[in-house]
């Protein structure tokens, strides 16, 4: 219930605020449709770049139409931010509840952060669509970082192999390096890549799965760089 | 392996992952990994797996959870090889 009314203000900011568009999103939400349709039954779980504290909410805007989202519920993407960034206030708590997030401490003990993981290894387990940024937060410099990846997803996908994932690149035409919002009326680059890989046990695994879905990212923004030059 | 050459080699791949390098000039066994040395803690991973590959043993999650200051890790790996 709560998509009913909080799917139009979603929008109302993204569309009519913030005056955001993306040429290729028609094609890509088909693409996807496709896709989807073809790995019936499998976990999503959206792998991204970032570099704006609203990426999250772009992927789902521009990756489901509405509808989907209304009669597929699952398909919206649970997030995992970061408890001191969107912890902080009762507006912001009430957001990230009504968005599907479960809260981690980056910088917590390893229990707190080990439990954060249970609850979305958790969720992908029962089929929901989960969206992690492997980089752990928006890079400085505006390209993948590379070296700052967390390999829980790596973990993840060696809890359920089911897993279907993508590697998924946005980003602003104007975007130079990250920032809290791309700028009024950016226009955003999106594609997509299957992310299938041989499943390793243990951290070594968890590390190589990661570092393939980073793979897979830096294949897209250097296509991306490529177009732009 | 003698404990020093543990604790070089040891120094060696924590060093490489230090963010705060005034830290690195006062090392010693008490240095925090992630406080003084400002390791990122995603990092500790490779960490860990640098150490398995260059000492040829296993660290289970357990220990690895223990590692906080460079003498945590020279004594896991020292016990660890013995």
């Amino acid at each position: 219930m709560n998509l009913i009314w909080f799917g139009p203000c979603f929008i109302l900011l993204l569309r009519c605020l913030g005056s955001y568009s993306c040429p290729e999103r028609d094609v890509v939400r088909r693409r996807l449709e496709h896709l989807l349709n073809a790995e019936q039954g499998r976990p999503l779980l959206i792998c991204a770049n970032h570099l704006t504290m609203i990426d999250s909410m772009l992927l789902t805007w521009l990756l489901f139409d509405f509808k989907t989202l209304l009669l597929h519920f699952h398909r919206f993407p649970w997030n995992v931010p970061e408890l001191q960034n969107f912890g902080g206030n009762i507006l912001l708590r009430i957001m990230c509840y009504l968005g599907k997030c479960v809260y981690i401490e980056r910088q917590g003990s390893a229990e707190a952060r080990r439990l954060s993981w249970q609850k979305v290894s958790y969720l992908n387990a029962i089929g929901e669509t989960l969206c992690i940024f492997p980089e752990g937060g928006r890079s400085r410099t505006g390209r993948l970082a590379r070296e700052n990846t967390v390999y829980g997803v790596g973990q993840l996908i060696q809890d359920n192999p089911r897993t279907l994932v993508l590697g998924v690149y946005l980003r602003g035409f104007e975007q130079k390096n990250y920032s809290f919002f791309p700028r009024r009326g950016e226009r955003f680059f999106l594609d997509f890549r299957t992310c299938e890989s041989p499943i390793q046990g243990g951290r070594r695994g968890q590390r190589d799965l990661t570092l393939h879905i980073m793979d897979q990212l830096e294949a897209m923004e250097r296509d991306y760089l490529a177009t732009r030059q | 392996m003698e404990q020093s050459e543990i604790y070089s080699n040891v120094v060696r791949i924590i060093s490489k992952h230090a963010k705060n390098e005034e830290a690195l000039k006062t090392l010693n066994t008490e240095t925090h990994i992630i406080n003084d040395l400002q390791v990122n803690s995603a990092r500790l991973v490779d960490i860990v797996l640098d150490f398995e590959d260059t000492f040829n043993l296993e660290i289970s999650d357990d220990d690895a959870d223990r590692i906080s200051t460079i003498g945590d890790a020279v004594k896991l790996v020292k016990d660890l090889m013995h």
